[in-house]
Order: structure tokens, then C-alpha cells, then sequence
């Protein structure tokens, strides 16, 4: 699994395109902007990328599960086993980093902004690559 | 040839960017192309400021006063001449909320925001290719995203212009605390400054 992060309009997007050669016929893209639910489909793709994060870690939140956290290392756990179910698979994540503004006022930005940090920290631990995006450049992490 | 410099306000990334127009420029005529459009007193200080300095550093800058349309002035200048341009942002401010004033809200329209881009773009290129351009322009970190759209488009026009420099440029520099950090130049050089 790829892990790919950075700020918002820093070309993350573009990067994984151009590194990874989607669009492609076995190549699916999961986009957190375009809708609010993920109906993440695994069937017959060699290739997924899934992007906008932080929306999916928002969408866990608002489903008011006792700990999200645990809920979103679950449905981590879920696509890392579809990548290793055959060889040749390949995930590639993309969120955004949201963590270094200033403490939100309201509560929901905040428990937001916390558990996308952890999510992505659970995600790190777990990648493969990490990369972190600067306007197009990329800085390997991991 | 374009130098990219980026970094927080206050980092220290003009005075670098001084400097670099220094090393290449030193012995000719240095353009600087300053984009402030407000005057108030905070400004007129910070500006003056600038000016004071350049004059210290007992080598010659023209200023050209240039809060949009850099395109305009590109004739002025010969061929190999060295353009500092501080900064991206301010230009991008100028250009994107003209007329705000008249509660012309013309950055709501993707059109209007296409054609700022290229205009902006544009400028770029053609100061740039027979001239080394340093062009500075402010690190800016979002947090959430953006609910109110005037900073949403500003922010977004920001981002895509700086991949494209960064692009487009042969070193690029992120300033912390003073201190240049190379994000991109010839690989051979690739981890040495150029300067210290």
C-alpha cells in the first residue's frame, strides 16, 4: 500500500496519475469529493486508488461509532487484505493533510482534524511508500 | 531561467531572494517588481523598509511598481537582465479580486479565474525567457478546508500556479527561519546551496 499526503491543491492527485499511468482499464478511482459515501467496488481491478481521506474519515465519524478510530483501522484492514488476496494488486491512498492549522472553534472540525491525524498515522505504519507531495515534487517518508 | 523561493511570512525568504538577485545580477542593473497595491501605513513602513535595504546593499535596483499586469512592463527590460519579483501572492490577490472595491465579484466565475491564471502564467514566461526571474512567493498552510469561497479560490489558484513554477523552474527554495532548503535544481548540485 502507497501512501500519498500533503496540503490541499498540491497536486497529489496528479502525481499518482502521472507515477502510477491511471486512467487505465484496470485501474478503479475512489474520490472522497465527488461523493459523500465511498462504495468502494473490488472486483476485477488490479489498481485502486482511493482519495479525499479526510472525507472518508469524516463520513466514519458522523456514523457515530463508539470508538472511530477502531472503525477506520477496520475498514483499513479490509482493503490491505484485498491488495495481499492476489498478486499484482496495488492500493494507493491519498488524503490530504488538514493538521496544521489553527484548533477549529466548533467540535466537529476538531474530532475531524484528530482522527483524520490518527488515520493517517495507522496508515503510515502500515504502507509500503510513503510520500508526502509539495507543489508536484515529492519527499519520500517511508 | 526561474528561481522559485517559498516560505512563511516572516522567514526571511526576500532577503534571500535579494541575495540571489545579487549573485546572478550583481554587476548589472537589478529589476525589482514590487506588487503591493495597499499604502497604508503598516505597508508604506514595510516597504520602505525594502527600498532602504536594497540602497544599503550599495548595488543598483531599479523598482518597478506593478500591482498587476506584470506582462506590460517585459519590454523594458534587455535580454539577461535579473527580475526579482516579490511576490506571487500579493499579484494573485491583486489580479483575482479586482474591482472588489465596486462589488464586482468577477473571481466567482471560472472564466474570469482561467484568464487571470493565464495571464498570470503568461507574465511569468515571458519575463523569464531571456531573463532570470526569481519569483518569491508566500508558504501558506490551509488546516481545514475552506468553507468561504473567495479564500477556497484563492487557495486553489495559489496551489496549481506553484506546481506549475515549480514546474517550470530550474531551482526552487522553501525558507525556514532564514535558512534556504533546495526542493529542486540541477542533480548534481542537488543538496548544496548555491550561495553559502
Amino acid at each position: 500500500m502507497h501512501f500519498v499526503t500533503g496540503g490541499a491543491f498540491n497536486g497529489k492527485a496528479k502525481w499518482v496519475k502521472k507515477t502510477y499511468g491511471v486512467p487505465r482499464e484496470d485501474a478503479a478511482w475512489f474520490s472522497g469529493y465527488e461523493s459523500e459515501y465511498f462504495h468502494i467496488d473490488f472486483s476485477t481491478y488490479s489498481l485502486i486508488v482511493i482519495e479525499g481521506l479526510e472525507n472518508f474519515v469524516r463520513q466514519v465519524i458522523r456514523e457515530n461509532h463508539s470508538d472511530p478510530r477502531e472503525r477506520l483501522e477496520k475498514h483499513l484492514k479490509t482493503w490491505i487484505a484485498w491488495e495481499k488476496e492476489a498478486y499484482g494488486r496495488q492500493l494507493v491512498l491519498i488524503g490530504t493533510d488538514i493538521g496544521k492549522g489553527i484548533v477549529p472553534m466548533n467540535k466537529e472540525d476538531r474530532m475531524w482534524r484528530d482522527y483524520t491525524g490518527w488515520f493517517y498515522q495507522d496508515i503510515t505504519m502500515m504502507a509500503d511508500q510513503v510520500d508526502i507531495i509539495w507543489y508536484g515534487l515529492s519527499h519520500q517518508l517511508k | 531561467m526561474i528561481i522559485f523561493i517559498t516560505g512563511g511570512v516572516r522567514s526571511g525568504k526576500s532577503s534571500f531572494a535579494e541575495t540571489t538577485a545579487v549573485y546572478y545580477g550583481g554587476q548589472t542593473l537589478i529589476h525589482y517588481i514590487a506588487t503591493s497595491a495597499r499604502q497604508d501605513g503598516e505597508m508604506l513602513h514595510r516597504i520602505k523598509r525594502h527600498v532602504d535595504d536594497r540602497e544599503r546593499s550599495g548595488y543598483r535596483w531599479k523598482t518597478w511598481e506593478q500591482a498587476r499586469n506584470i506582462h506590460e512592463i517585459e519590454y523594458n527590460f534587455e535580454p539577461n537582465s535579473v527580475i526579482l519579483l516579490d511576490c506571487l501572492t500579493n499579484l494573485l490577490t491583486n489580479e483575482l479580486f479586482y474591482g472588489w472595491e465596486e462589488k464586482r465579484e468577477q473571481w466567482l466565475q471560472k472564466d474570469y479565474r482561467k484568464g487571470v491564471y493565464k495571464k498570470i502564467i503568461d507574465g511569468i514566461i515571458a519575463l523569464s525567457e531571456e531573463n532570470t526571474l526569481i519569483v518569491v512567493s508566500n508558504e501558506v498552510n490551509y488546516g481545514m478546508p475552506l468553507r468561504d469561497s473567495g479564500t477556497y479560490y484563492f487557495a486553489q489558484m495559489l496551489g496549481i500556479l506553484h506546481q506549475d513554477i515549480v514546474q517550470k523552474s530550474d531551482w526552487v527554495y522553501q525558507v525556514e527561519q532564514g535558512m534556504p532548503i533546495l526542493r529542486k535544481g540541477p542533480h548534481a548540485l542537488e543538496k548544496q546551496s548555491i550561495l553559502f
